[in-house]
């Protein structure tokens, strides 16, 4: 069967498609750096409460972390929100070919959220109940994350919908794709990366050397296991999709190559102990990859869609209204932020 | 159409949308209107000074924060998650409409965690004016989610001129915008009190005093109480202004409507109660878990009010756009020609046949129906409304779905695809075969001419019945149309050249056939000859079917008691109809059993809010006419309400739209092989049937309807414009077909037979009479002497008939007199009562047929 006979049309949408791809992509990067942020921080606490070192560092990590997941979250909404609109006929029809798994994606999240609460809450109270609520929680995550790359990684593959025809159930998924263990990986290794170089700016802000070493362990050896796992990646595309990022596509290639240039220099940064420019370069090397995550999307479904041909019904004043509303919005958090800074504690600590 | 579907069963129907949504939406108002409690309890703690007070704030901002924004964020996401698994295409449009709304929400989101962050971590550390500051901008962003959330659930239900332009703001302010807008804050508001209960009964005392927790306590009753007030005044607004159909879906049409509201009224008195409950000192032990059940009663309130919301929006998911189960509105026909499973990208099953059929309906029930019916399950369970129609009757309502219920969407699909999706629901989903009414054997019997000497009887008696057929339309104990009903008259003339009718000194009995009846005749006022009114069951002793009993007629001298004159005379009565060949329950007998009875109250129960199921199951069987007037009976029923023919016949001429006479024998006893084939006069040996004279049933039911629709000066009763505009003629342009008053206008026989001349039975339907006294069973000739029936034999039965119990049983009074199965006096029978021949046509023009 032809798989394209199975591809919903798409409706008109209110804005050239590349404003909407730019939204997802700088909103999805702000997305991975928080889950990386939320994830990784309970996994470092969670290693560093198995190992009962560093129990500072874990407690003030686990602190952190359900901020970093309501953060996750909400981040999370708006590349949903915008990939819906240019890509919506893509995404409605694999979370349909895997609905029970995709709906248990709320339900383990929520039990990931509480038990990062509860780790926290519990941490010196109840230390074994604290560890245990942890491991659920971070076990629940991981979880969502392999529910999510499952779903981003089936709506890229029209030739594997066919097997809904013998199974309507919502409970397929895509574990047949090469790119979904390496696409999964690749976005979970990259947390205990991530948060360990927080980790490292906390301890240069709170004056605690052990934690900057540390946490600069976990980034560049898991940075390190990120390219391998990158390389892989890229080998488990599509032959296609390959051949774009090896120049036969000009963006792709460039993004890819700029990306893995960042990232070894924010490696190389990290093992120089140079934790603010290993933290900018990450930063980038996130945006950078969240255009290369971008260009697979589109290169994968080139055989089938090019957003480009999405019917355009231009409305101005709503994308005014969300302009305003954001720069407003973030006017706001930023001052509220300026007040909550103005009572920060004069002395090094928990906060 | 574009999108695969979800195969649910027990937990289809919604189940999902409404476990999540409800949820969510508790927790949602909560956050916002909790927002602004917190730190209007904070100003007060401190201005009391408190410092039981204020921790219980922090307490109570810790307890909001862990449950709005962890369980309320993420079920909202989740609310996405299964709208978007459950009706891709609806959220598509949505999404698309208002990409820029939800991004601008997620923006007032991102504010809203930030500020909430803020203010608890910052609740110790914070100068007090700086840390209520955090709170206002909580509130703030909170309640510009909802104001934005409004806009767009406001739309999917009353989406105004955003149908014709598309643009944004029309969609966005949608004429239920700010009413709605009013009715959530005050639910917000008084959430926020009821989960103020959950932390302010259990404040500890501040240096042996209750004072702080009593406080508090009974600042969380007037946040609960003084907002439902308000409540009550937004949601009468919201309800005016809801457009004409969606008011109607809420005030008059939907069964379920009346429920839920009935669900919100008692939830939100509860929570008023409970509020009261804790407010004064309830004991220590009980008040912590009173509170967390009068909190229960919050979820009542919102997930009521939602369930109101949505059920208003049937069938659609955007109102007018998008049906419920995410077809677009418009593409019916096109599809249905092409066939649905054709159409249908991810159809399983692209092609009806016989070997699929049943696994094809299945595939069409997950598209068109699961979307808000699952099988078995807590939602909308559609077996109880499968078991509740025959094979016949589902194929037969899956052909006018929408007009029948307003709340459904129509079916798309081919003949064949209908077929297989009823085959479904009775077959696969029921254990039903599809069923066919057995066809009845009758043994005819001899029917006993009495014998008549013309040359020596002084008298000829006539009897007929005053219908061609009494259908006692009764379900035993459970409803009855109206009470067996049948009048027998009888006329005795003197014969000679100038032959005299005789009312005086004389005495008319009568006796039904085994004994059923006897009695005396009287003098029918106004009228120069005899009749009973009678009340003849169709059934003998033993049950079975016997729908033409003869009555004996007998004249007698009063004086002398002498027998003057004798005759026979045919009552039709039948009550063999055939409801349960679509609503089931069929039984041996042939009449409406009463499960079949319940079946058919339970659909108007929900059609029209009435409870006629537990006024049959609690001993008083329905009346019919008592609400639907019924002119042959005489019953004034209800002036809103339709009377009893125009209701039926407008309600089923949509689900069996299409046909010719067969439709009118699901109902009818004239099916030619069932046990009574009531037409037996003379229309029907010429080929003629129901159709050549009333029309096919929409055109029928539109005459009947006409006339309703001109009740209270034009506005009509009620049902009745919606059905005329929902119904499509066959024979004749709607507006050309004239208003016609049941039973007290019928078809007029002198449109066709025009000066009594040669037949033209195109002329037979819309020519009504126009006088009760020009219908055929009360005309006189031109000489006032004779009723038609009194020589034709009644309508239906016009001689020469033939009767299926018998040749000639309808035939007696022809062949007693004149030995000829024709109208008495045909062939120049005048002799008959003028006992002389006779040339000039007194009767009526071309009355001495040679």
């Amino acid at each position: 069967m032809d798989p394209a006979r199975l591809i919903p049309a798409a409706e008109a949408i209110p804005s050239p498609w590349g404003w909407l791809e730019a939204l997802l992509i700088l909103t999805f990067a702000l997305h991975i750096l928080f889950m990386n942020l939320a994830v990784g921080s309970a996994m470092l606490a969670f290693f560093g409460r198995l190992s009962g070192k560093r129990n500072d560092l874990a407690h003030e990590l686990g602190h952190r972390a359900p901020t970093f997941l309501a953060l996750t979250i909400n981040f999370g909404v708006a590349p949903l929100l915008f990939v819906q609109v240019v890509y919506g006929q893509f995404l409605y029809t694999s979370s349909v070919l895997m609905a029970g798994w995709w709906l248990s994606a709320i339900g383990a999240v929520i039990i990931g959220y509480y038990g990062l609460y509860a780790h926290d809450a519990k941490f010196d109270a109840i230390p074994g109940l604290s560890r245990l609520a942890l491991a659920i929680s971070l076990a629940f995550l991981l979880y969502t994350g392999f529910v999510l790359a499952n779903n981003m990684t089936l709506m890229l593959r029209p030739e594997a919908w066919a097997a809904y025809l013998d199974n309507p159930r919502g409970s397929l998924l895509n574990l047949a794709d090469a790119t979904l263990w390496p696409r999964y990986l690749h976005a979970i290794v990259a947390a205990p990366a991530v948060a360990g170089l927080y980790a490292a700016l906390l301890g240069e802000k709170k004056r605690h050397p052990d934690w900057v070493q540390h946490g600069l362990a976990w980034f560049t050896r898991g940075s390190m296991l990120q390219v391998l796992i990158g390389g892989w990646l890229l080998l488990s595309l599509p032959r296609p999709v390959l051949l774009g990022f090896m120049g036969r596509d000009l963006l792709a290639t460039g993004a890819l190559g700029l990306g893995v240039l960042l990232g070894l220099a924010a490696i190389w940064a990290g093992l120089r102990k140079q934790v603010m420019p290993a933290t900018v370069l990450t930063v980038l090397t996130v945006g950078v990859m969240s255009v290369t995550r971008g260009q697979v999307r589109t290169l994968t479904l080139a055989p089938y869609f090019t957003p480009a041909s999405l019917p355009v019904a231009n409305e101005l004043t709503p994308l005014a209204m969300f302009v305003v509303a954001l720069a407003a919005g973030l006017a706001a958090i930023a001052y509220m932020l300026k007040v909550y800074a103005k009572s920060a504690p004069k002395t090094a600590g928990r906060g | 159409m574009e999108y695969p579907i979800w195969h649910l069963s027990a937990l289809a129907g919604g189940f999902w949308i409404a476990l999540i949504g409800t949820f969510h939406v508790f927790l949602a108002h909560f956050a916002v209107g909790g927002g602004l409690y917190l730190v209007l309890s904070e100003i007060y703690a401190r201005k009391l000074q408190s410092p039981v007070l204020l921790a219980h704030v922090k307490k109570h901002a810790r307890f909001f924060l862990l449950v709005t924004m962890v369980a309320g964020g993420v079920t909202g996401v989740g609310i996405w998650f299964i709208i978007g698994l459950l009706s891709p295409q609806g959220t598509s449009t949505l999404i698309k409409v208002f990409v820029y709304g939800f991004a601008t929400e997620w923006v007032f989101f991102l504010g809203e965690i930030v500020a909430l962050l803020l203010y608890y971590y910052g609740f110790d550390r914070m100068e007090a004016k700086d840390h209520q500051l955090m709170g206002w901008f909580y509130f703030l962003f909170a309640f510009l989610s909802l104001f934005m959330i409004n806009g767009i659930i406001g739309f999917m239900l009353t989406p105004g001129q955003w149908m014709t332009t598309r643009n944004f703001w029309d969609g966005f302010m949608n004429p239920t915008f700010w009413p709605q807008l009013a009715l959530r804050t005050g639910i917000c508001l008084s959430l926020a009190g009821l989960f103020g209960f959950v932390t302010a009964t259990r404040i500890p005392a501040e240096n042996g005093s209750d004072l702080p927790r009593e406080r508090m306590v009974r600042m969380a009753a007037a946040w609960t109480i003084l907002p439902l007030l308000a409540c009550l005044a937004s949601g009468w607004w919201y309800i005016q202004a809801l457009p004409q159909a969606q008011f109607e879906m809420v005030m008059l049409r939907s069964a379920r409507i009346s429920g839920f509201l009935k669900y919100f009224q008692f939830f939100a008195g509860a929570a008023a109660l409970g509020a009261l409950v804790l407010a004064v000192k309830t004991p220590g032990r009980i008040r912590f878990p009173l509170a967390l059940l009068v909190l229960l009663t919050g979820w009542g309130i919102i997930g009521s009010f939602e369930f109101v919301r949505e059920a208003a929006r049937k069938p659609f998911l955007i109102y007018g756009h998008t049906y419920s189960n995410g077809m677009r509105v418009g593409v019916e026909e096109a599809t249905s020609a092409q066939g649905y499973l054709a159409t249908a990208k991810w159809a399983r099953i692209r092609e009806v046949t016989q070997d699929n059929k049943l696994a094809a309906g299945a595939e069409l029930f997950q598209h068109q129906c699961a979307s808000c019916h699952s099988i078995g399950g807590p939602m909308n369970d559609i077996k109880p409304w499968a078991a509740n129609l025959t094979q016949t009757g589902l194929g037969s309502l899956l052909g006018a779905l929408d007009r029948i219920n307003p709340a459904m969407p129509p079916f798309v699909g081919n003949p064949a695809e209908k077929d297989a999706l009823a085959a479904y629901l009775a077959e696969g989903l029921s254990g039903r075969k599809a069923e066919v009414l057995p066809a009845v054997d009758i043994t005819p019997q001899e029917t006993g001419i009495p014998p008549f000497d013309p040359a020596k009887d002084e008298y000829v008696l006539l009897a007929w019945p005053d219908q061609g057929l009494n259908m006692v339309v009764e379900s035993q104990g459970v409803f009855s149309l109206r009470p067996a009903h049948l009048a027998l008259n009888a006329q005795l003339i003197k014969r000679g050249d100038g032959p005299s009718k005789i009312t005086d000194e004389v005495k008319l009995t009568y006796a039904v056939e085994n004994g059923a009846a006897t009695g005396d005749m009287k003098i029918l006022e106004g009228r120069d000859w005899f009749q009973v009114k009678l009340a003849v069951s169709p059934r003998k002793a033993d049950g079975s079917l016997y729908p033409y009993p003869l009555a004996t007629v007998e004249a007698r001298d009063a004086a002398s008691g002498t027998v003057l004159a004798r005759t026979r005379a045919v009552l039709p009565v039948s009550d063999e109809v055939a409801c349960a060949s679509c609503h089931g329950g069929q039984d041996k007998r042939g009449d409406i059993s009463p499960e079949t009875g319940l079946n058919i109250l339970r659909i108007h129960d929900r059609l029209n809010r009435t409870k006629l199921v537990a006024s049959a199951q609690g001993g008083t069987p329905v009346v019919c006419a008592a609400c639907h007037a019924d002119p042959l009976s005489g019953k004034a029923g209800r002036g809103d309400l339709l009377s009893v023919s125009a209701a039926l016949h407008g309600f089923h001429a949509n689900a069996l739209k299409g046909q010719g006479a067969e439709a009118c024998a699901r109902c009818h006893p004239s099916r030619a092989d069932g046990g009574t084939r009531f037409q037996r006069g003379l229309h029907a040996q010429m080929g003629l049937d129901c159709v050549s004279c009333h029309g096919a049933l929409e055109d029928h039911a539109l005459g009947l309807l006409k006339r309703e629709a001109e009740a209270a000066g034009g506005k009509g009763k009620r049902g009745a414009k919606r059905l005329i505009s929902q119904i499509t003629p066959q024979g004749m342009d709607k507006k050309a077909i004239p208003p016609r008053t049941a039973w007290l206008q019928t078809p007029d026989c002198l449109a066709c037979h025009k000066d009594y001349g040669s037949p033209d039975p195109s002329q037979a339907f819309g020519n009504w009479t126009k006088n009760p006294e020009d219908r055929f069973a009360y005309r006189l000739d031109d000489m006032g002497s004779l009723s038609c029936p009194a020589c034709h034999g009644p309508q239906h039965a016009l001689y020469q008939s033939e009767n299926p119990y018998g040749k000639d049983r309808d035939n007696i009074q022809p062949l007693q007199y004149q030995k000829l199965a024709k109208p008495l006096g045909a062939k120049g029978n005048c002799a008959i009562c003028h006992k002389v021949k006779k040339d000039v046509d007194a009767h009526h023009p071309n009355s001495i047929q040679q």
